[in-house]
């Protein structure tokens, strides 16, 4: 049953070359008309498709960590704000900030300003009002504020003593200024209570690590200013954000100090530019080494110049496809698209190959043609589908980048073969006719030599595969994944590297964890909030975390409002005592007019009433100190999510011991941080390959074995490969490259192009004759040689881009191609030796 | 914006401290003039102290509060302010930071202005001769009876309502009065100017 299929699928493929064959040689103006109406179709989906360069879009958003991690990035504003680090002499810095935060709010993208808001100073003039008022709110609802232990100070403040002592200090601080600008805030809080509450506030909102003696977002080691601005929109409006880009440039012009930037927007467009032109130049440099390998060897300038456009229409129509199906498509894997020039000149070279040895051993034209398109068109078909199917297989995984990748690439292929297939006979019937040429032989490469080798020392060849292979295979026990995407951005690119300085200069520990407790009601989510807050301090406690912060450690929530009003109640037996206060005012010479608000408000229980967490937080976002809120609280159509962030060293805290606790605290909360996402994210990534490696490997198994008929022809296609993937996991492991999300996909592309390799040669090697077999070897093996050459050309070259995602991936297609190569050359070679010899001897 | 009028404040004060004796006569000036005779006068002052009195009437107190203290300046950037007790206090002035003190176990605060709020920005537009005034901002100048009084009124809804500068012909500073929207008025009075002592760094320290 399974031979009656196979041979079915053989019979329909060769019907279906034949039919190509005929179609291609007596139909060119149908052909070429067919495709320049596809090509429009896709060059139109082309350009209505989106590039995307955030990182990011390439992975599951479903994933916990990573979904809690992009929300945290959107309620903070962090995914919208842009940041500017100026470096320079201590001195120099705020006159230079000034400069270029004047130039930031002058600055206009289509006519309106560029950026909403300019932040860098840790004081703003313009909030003094709106400051005095929070204090005046604070001030009178101290329950809100204070810790239980500042209760005491609390009641002391309210004390003859204390409060006469308040009194002058007011009158020193009035002496010492000029105008009255203390006028209003000495009114608001007359006894300095805002001395017990602005420390936890300043401590709650203190997300980066700045000297507390500058009144700029200066760094502890001065060397360092930070900036942060708001652009007027949105990320995803790359339009916006590449003239921001050109704005900012333009405003850091002539500077003396060295102004740097990170930031969604910055980096969106400065890394989207640096992949481009990391794309760009391998691309471009990759098809001037393809086409001169190609004309070297064969010297025929108008094939040559075939393969760029056999090229771009199957790049072309892939994407086209993909744009019409995507509603966007990820920078990185259009990377990939550069394994399409590799891929794409291996069919004509096969194709070409097999016509010009045909026509130099005699063979007319049209026969020469047949055999080609017919003959070495089948193992191309062949070749083709199994390098494909298991990029198609990866479509299964929910990863982006997999799925892409699979689509685009499998697409490529496709298309790239039967542009091949449309593309070159026609050339080469129109070469015939207006150029005929003497064929001659083309150079054997030195495979002939290898051929002999092979064939007299076909067990030391072997043994010494086997042993390379044994060696290889120990030392890729070794592998490492490097889940770390920091490692996958642009070494040079300017926001990571602002990125670094931000963590070097102003982190406040090395490693944050975030926690997130989530639901409808304020009251119950900040109750439950406190409980991990109690988990957190406990934590610190024994030393296993540096710091946390939370809205808990700001404002106080209602069981702790009733402890401390009850605390309150106890030390004054009622609330709190103003009668001396009253009295120093009049002793002290002041107005009572202007602090009866504060008055007031006391004498009203202000202090001695819980109040409710939605007015506070009201509060706090009306005031300068809104940040402390929008840190740690932040609702939106879900509801509200409390934010609690843990600050702790690189070694000391256990993880999955504080997530075990915290768990059974609130089974619900979600937690995130860049280990997390790395880790969900590399299981994520296995998963999809096992998937993918399953059907891929089962449906290549069976065109292999449809293609072969027997299970010794998929030994010869996969031989190579496995060696050859061992061999490049062992060299990569001995040159301490790891695995990462990128490269791994590189093993996909070896599974599907190594088996390629042995394919042809055994797909060629099947006469009876010595000198037969070692003709058909030189002929197969020299377009294998040369595929190989042309796909570490081609891919291979992103081993120099800028981008360690892409040199990632160029480094493991060199090493995987290049070993597969070797195996498919040279042991395969010693092994059918061996097998004719044994089949000879029975 | 009300730490923006108090720079204009000190701009306004140091440019009447430093004016320098000249001869005037009784007439009738421009504002330009009457900036153009504090421009002169500030010209060549290196720096200077000087002993002050100062009378605040304020809306949180029932009675004036007096106050005596001293002031310091040296170019380009540096002023200093201390009041002696019962209300001691601290202010240093470093270009644009504002630094107080108001006792000896109370932590100091500092306060950044916009550096172009700073004092090195300020004089540097005196390097040339005034010849218009600036954007937004009104100014009265009479001169009677040898007295020199100019009344500048900031721009904008700010907390400062007006500052006039009363000196003598000969450059004497008699008074610094600064009016605010509130109703608050302080007056300073300065006695003992002296110019060009070579003050250093190390007398412009808070601690």
């Amino acid at each position: 049953m399974f031979i009656i299929l196979t041979s079915k699928f053989n019979s329909l493929t060769r019907r279906h070359l034949e039919w190509i064959f005929r179609t291609t040689t007596t139909k060119t103006r149908a052909v070429l008309s067919a495709f320049s109406i596809a090509l429009l179709l896709s060059i139109s989906a082309i350009s209505t498709t989106r590039f995307d360069a955030d990182i990011f879009q390439l992975f599951p958003t479903h994933q916990p960590a990573l979904k809690l991690l992009l929300d945290s990035l959107q309620w903070t504003g962090s995914a919208n704000e842009a940041y500017f680090l100026l470096e320079g002499e201590k001195d120099l810095l705020p006159r230079e900030a000034e400069r270029f935060a004047e130039r930031l709010r002058t600055a206009q993208v289509d006519g309106k300003p560029a950026f909403r808001r300019i932040t860098w100073r840790i004081f703003d003039e313009s909030e003094a009002a709106s400051f005095n008022s929070f204090i005046a709110y604070a001030v009178t609802h101290p329950q809100l504020f204070i810790g239980p232990e500042d209760v005491p100070s609390l009641v002391k403040r309210f004390a003859p003593d204390s409060v006469n002592d308040s009194l002058r200090r007011i009158q020193t601080d009035l002496a010492g200024q000029f105008g009255g600008a203390m006028t209003g805030l000495s009114s608001a809080d007359p006894l300095y209570l805002r001395d017990l509450i602005l420390p936890r506030l300043k401590a709650g909102s203190q997300a980066l690590d700045l000297d507390p003696a500058s009144p700029y977002f200066l760094s502890r080691d001065g060397k360092v200013l930070i900036m942060i601005a708001v652009p007027a929109r949105p990320v995803q409006d790359m339009t916006f954000a590449r003239a921001l880009v050109a704005t900012i440039n333009q405003a850091r012009l002539g500077s003396t100090v060295s102004i740097s930037c990170a930031g969604a927007h910055i980096s969106a467009v400065l890394d989207e530019a640096a992949m481009k032109s990391n794309i760009i130049a391998c691309i471009l440099s990759s098809l001037a080494v393809v086409l001169a390998l190609f004309y070297a060897v064969y010297r025929r300038i108008l094939p040559t110049l075939l393969l760029p456009l056999i090229i771009a229409v199957g790049v072309a129509l892939a994407l086209g496809v993909a744009g019409a199906i995507l509603p966007s498509i990820h920078i990185i894997s259009f990377a990939f698209m550069a394994l399409i020039i590799g891929l794409g000149t291996d069919y004509s070279i096969h194709l070409y190959d097999r016509f010009h040895t045909e026509r130099a051993a005699g063979e007319n034209s049209a026969d020469a043609l047949r055999l080609a398109v017919v003959d070495t068109g089948h193992s191309l078909f062949t070749a083709a589908a199994t390098t494909a199917v298991p990029f198609f297989a990866l479509m299964v995984s929910d990863v982006r980048a997999l799925y892409e990748l699979g689509l685009l690439v499998g697409l490529g292929v496709l298309f790239s073969l039967y542009t091949t297939f449309f593309f070159l006979p026609p050339l080469l019937v129109y070469m015939e006719r207006r150029f005929p040429a003497n064929y001659r032989s083309i150079p054997g490469l030195g495979l002939r030599h290898v051929w002999r080798l092979a064939g007299r020392f076909p067990r030391a060849v072997l043994v010494i595969s086997l042993v390379a292979i044994i060696c290889m295979t120990a030392a890729s026990t070794r592998t490492f994944f490097d889940g770390e995407l920091k490692n996958l951005q642009p070494r040079h690119s300017e926001a990571f590297l602002a990125q670094g300085k931000i963590e070097r200069h102003l982190n406040l520990a090395p490693k944050q964890l975030l926690v997130a407790v989530e639901g409808k009601d304020l009251s119950e989510v900040l109750r439950r909030a406190s409980h991990v807050d109690e988990l957190a301090g406990s934590w610190q406690k024994k030393g296993s975390i540096s710091s946390w912060s939370s809205l808990e450690q700001i404002i106080n929530n209602r069981d702790r409002q009733i402890e401390i009003i009850r605390n309150i109640s106890s030390r004054t037996g009622g609330g709190l005592p103003l009668a001396e206060l009253k009295s120093a005012l009049l002793s002290q010479g002041f107005e009572s007019g202007p602090f009866q608000p504060f008055i007031a408000a006391v004498t009203a229980g202000s202090a001695l009433k819980p109040v409710p967490e939605e007015e506070v937080i009201a509060r706090l976002k009306a005031s300068p100190l809104r940040g402390v809120a929008d840190r740690h609280l932040v609702k939106d159509a879900q509801g509200y999510h409390a934010l609690l962030f843990l600050y702790y060293k690189e070694t000391g805290f256990d993880r999955n011991a504080f997530l075990h606790e915290l768990t059974s605290i609130d089974p619900t909360a979600r937690v995130t941080n860049v280990d997390l996402v790395s880790e969900q994210l590399a299981a994520s990534v296995k998963q999809s390959f096992l998937y993918g490696f399953l059907i891929g490997g089962l449906l290549v198994l069976f065109l292999l074995l449809s293609h072969f008929e027997s299970f010794s022809g998929i030994f010869f296609a996969m031989f190579p490969v496995v060696a050859g993937s061992l061999a490049m996991l062992g060299i990569m492991a001995l040159c301490g490259m790891g695995l990462n999300f990128m490269n791994a996909m590189v093993l996909v592309t070896i599974i599907g192009m190594g088996s390629d390799y042995g394919l042809h040669i055994r797909h060629r090697i099947r006469a009876d004759d010595p000198q037969g077999r070692e003709e058909r070897f030189i002929q197969a093996g020299r377009a294998v040689l040369l595929s190989a050459l042309t796909t570490i050309a081609g891919f291979g070259s992103l081993a120099l881009a800028d981008y360690p995602a892409l040199a990632s991936i160029g480094w493991a297609t060199n090493f995987g191609v290049g070993f597969t190569a070797l195996f498919a050359l040279v042991t395969l070679p010693a092994v059918i030796v061996l097998l004719i010899k044994r089949s000879t001897l029975k | 914006m009300i730490l923006m009028k108090r720079a204009h404040v000190f701009f306004i004060l140091l440019l009447a401290l430093l004016l320098n004796g000249s001869p005037c006569h009784a007439r009738t000036i421009s504002p330009i003039e009457g900036l153009e005779a504090l421009r002169r006068g500030f010209a060549g002052i290196s720096d200077f102290t000087a002993d002050i009195t100062q009378e605040k009437r304020l809306s949180l107190m029932k009675r004036t509060m007096v106050m005596n203290g001293s002031l310091r300046f040296k170019k380009p950037d540096l002023f200093f302010m201390e009041i002696n007790p019962p209300f001691s206090g601290r202010m240093l002035l470093r270009d644009n930071i504002i630094e107080q003190a108001s006792g000896k176990d109370k932590p100091s605060s500092r306060i950044a202005l916009s550096p172009e709020q700073g004092l090195k920005q300020w004089f540097s537009k005196l390097a040339t001769p005034v010849t218009s005034l600036p954007d937004g901002v009104a100014l009265q100048a009479d001169l009677t009876n040898s007295v020199y009084t100019l009344t500048i009124t900031p721009p904008g809804k700010g907390q400062v309502k007006d500052i006039s500068i009363v000196f003598l012909a000969d450059g004497t500073v008699r008074r610094l009065v600064i009016n605010e929207q509130n109703g608050d008025r302080a007056t300073m009075t300065l006695k003992k100017l002296r110019r060009n002592i070579g003050l250093t760094e190390k007398d412009f320290r808070l601690e």
